[in-house]
């Protein structure tokens, strides 16, 4: 066929590369020059004006003993786990639930649960910072109403409960990304694998362990590792809700990397604490990702 | 469900239960959404006065104030210019790219789509100053909306590559081949026959891509720190919440006019949103 001679495939390549030269050229201006150039800064010590002195690792080692900065990053670890969780086990009840009721209110839940995904994290924070808000708060006034208020708590304005709280918050807004991969995953499988079941009298449950997960593994690994990386971008949120506050209760890392960024002018401090925070989230995602590998099974 | 064998006439019990839950799970998404609805007509006694109470008359005076004095309106449509333009552009390069990837010949795809995995990982904290510093150099820092639009460009790009390139990929090669032996340039083929069946690949990025744009606020924060034109509605909403502290009420009508349109995005672009998640556009 005259379509795989050298040449023609010489000329395709050609035209190839001019298709990928946008989408290269906006690439390395916005991500890999200035990633290279970060990791430039992390090691010397400059304040945005004067000249650059190289430090070597000092900035590195500085980190362990910045009290603000461990804080930062275990708060954002605190934050993404618990909104991992919580999206993951909201996510996937909500996939199997809306796979066994009609059509149509399937539809109507995917609307709803989805909906909060597409909102901006700043109007999700503000939403909730209403909610929780400890005098007028919804959540506190609904527990007094209904005789709990003894659970009544300052949700934002307590020592790791704030952290979790944002954490839950998130997880509660992603649940639904989960629910989509997860639902479209299940509704993919082919018809005739549940015939046997039914046969037999299977129970939901029994289907559910013994089809639905072995076969939607891979899609629920996928939103696992998805959404741990989500889950580390907490600016926004943390901004909307409490600022990092009260105090620095609720500083996180980008927060605080922003932070001494802009405000202090440590341009290389902010660049180390924000390579040894990349580096902590590519080990837990491929963490995650080697440990729920498995065999999967192709239908 | 569609058509399960043997599926008796009587809902059994645990359908009931599954209702129920389901129910009680969605009040909690909609409340906070109807509630702020509700309290965004409310003036800020009737508010103070009773949080649950409903508003005395259906008065619109906090839309203007919000959409007027507070600027949202005109945080509004810088959000929308910022979106559309940045949103045309990553379709438009996103397209070429993983069409090239796809289809035509170029060495190491692997590796670059593993590279793109990388990076779209890497926090953008990582990147942030540098770009602010590079931008400043190179005076786009100045120009209203450009900042924004490059960056949240450049970022998106990766992620969007890697999702149409798995769909580009299940185009038959057979369409394409036909086509060129008719004499198709590159260029044609593209857009005239594999950009239809793309559709709803194209309605997902467009979703996320949207939905990241719309909500990004670090970069775009970053972006306005020294100028007062050009602030997308995410800034702006803060910036607004600086200046009205806890007037809650008018907060839920900025809260409502940022939320309708997201809505009725999705609920025009659901169904093929759906039909291309199940295709398994989004797979590992």
């Amino acid at each position: 066929m005259r379509t795989q001679s050298p040449a023609y495939v010489r000329k395709l390549r050609i035209i190839g590369f001019f298709f990928l030269l946008p989408a290269g050229i906006m690439i390395l201006f916005t991500t890999v020059i200035p990633f290279v150039w970060n990791i430039y800064l992390s090691f010397g010590k400059w304040n945005g004006v004067g000249a650059y002195k190289f430090i070597g690792i000092d900035n590195y080692t500085k980190i362990f003993h910045t009290r603000q900065a461990v804080l930062a990053i275990k708060n954002s670890v605190i934050v993404a786990v618990v909104a991992t969780l919580v999206s993951m086990a909201l996510g996937l009840l909500m996939a199997l639930l809306i796979y066994r009721i009609s059509r149509i209110e399937s539809a109507i839940c995917r609307f709803i649960f989805y909906g909060p995904v597409m909102l901006p994290m700043t109007v999700v924070g503000l939403l909730f910072t209403f909610i929780l808000a400890s005098d007028v708060g919804l959540l506190n006034s609904f527990l007094r109403a209904v005789g709990l208020g003894s659970l009544a708590k300052s949700w934002l304005a307590t020592d790791v409960l704030v952290v979790v709280s944002i954490g839950a918050v998130q997880g509660w807004r992603s649940a639904g990304s989960i629910m989509m991969l997860t639902y479209t995953a299940i509704i993919a499988l082919p018809e005739d694998l549940f015939e046997e079941s039914k046969l037999e009298g299977a129970t939901y449950w029994q289907e559910i362990r013994m089809i639905i997960f072995p076969l939607v593994r891979q899609t629920i690994v996928l939103s696992f590792s998805m959404m741990s990386m989500w889950s580390f971008k907490t600016y926004d949120i943390v901004v909307a809700m409490t600022d990092g506050g009260p105090g620095d209760l609720s500083l996180t890392a980008p927060l605080y990397i922003l932070r001494e960024t802009f405000q202090n002018s440590k341009f290389g401090f902010a660049a180390a604490v924000s390579v040894v925070f990349a580096l902590i989230i590519m080990i837990i995602i491929a963490a995650i990702r080697r440990g729920l590998r498995g065999e999967s099974y192709e239908f | 469900m569609n058509s399960k064998a043997g599926r008796l006439k009587k809902t059994p019990l645990y359908i009931w239960i599954f209702r129920a839950i389901l129910t009680v799970m969605g009040i909690t998404y909609v409340f906070p959404l109807i509630y702020s609805f509700v309290t965004s007509f409310k003036t800020m006694n009737e508010f103070y006065g009773n949080i649950w109470g409903l508003p005395q008359n259906l008065l619109f005076g906090n839309y203007a104030d919000a959409w007027v004095a507070g600027r949202i309106g005109e945080y509004f449509i810088n959000s929308v210019i910022i979106s559309v333009t940045t949103i045309f552009f990553i379709e438009l390069f996103a397209i070429m790219a993983s069409y090239a990837l796809s289809r035509l010949h170029i060495p190491f795809v692997e590796g670059i789509i593993m590279f793109f995995f990388v990076i779209q990982m890497l926090p953008s904290e990582t990147m942030i100053s540098p770009v602010y510093l590079m931008m400043a150099k190179l005076q786009i820092m100045r120009i209203p909306y450009l900042p924004i639009i490059l960056g949240n460009l450049g970022w998106s790009l990766p992620g969007t590559i890697i999702i149409m390139k798995n769909y580009f990929d299940t185009v038959p090669r057979d369409l394409l081949e036909a086509a060129r032996i008719d004499g198709a340039g590159e260029v044609t083929s593209m857009f005239h026959i594999v950009l239809p069946l793309m559709k709803g690949a194209l309605a997902t990025c467009i979703i996320f891509n949207f939905t990241a744009v719309w909500g990004e606020m670090m970069w775009a924060k970053t972006a306005t720190m020294t100028v007062d034109k050009g602030i997308p509605l995410t800034v702006g909403l803060l910036n607004f919440k600086g200046s009205y502290g806890t007037n809650w009420p008018l907060l839920c009508a900025a809260i409502i006019i940022i939320t309708i349109p997201l809505y009725l995005l999705f609920l025009f672009l659901q169904k093929y949103f759906v039909a291309s998640l199940t295709a398994g556009g989004v797979k590992g």
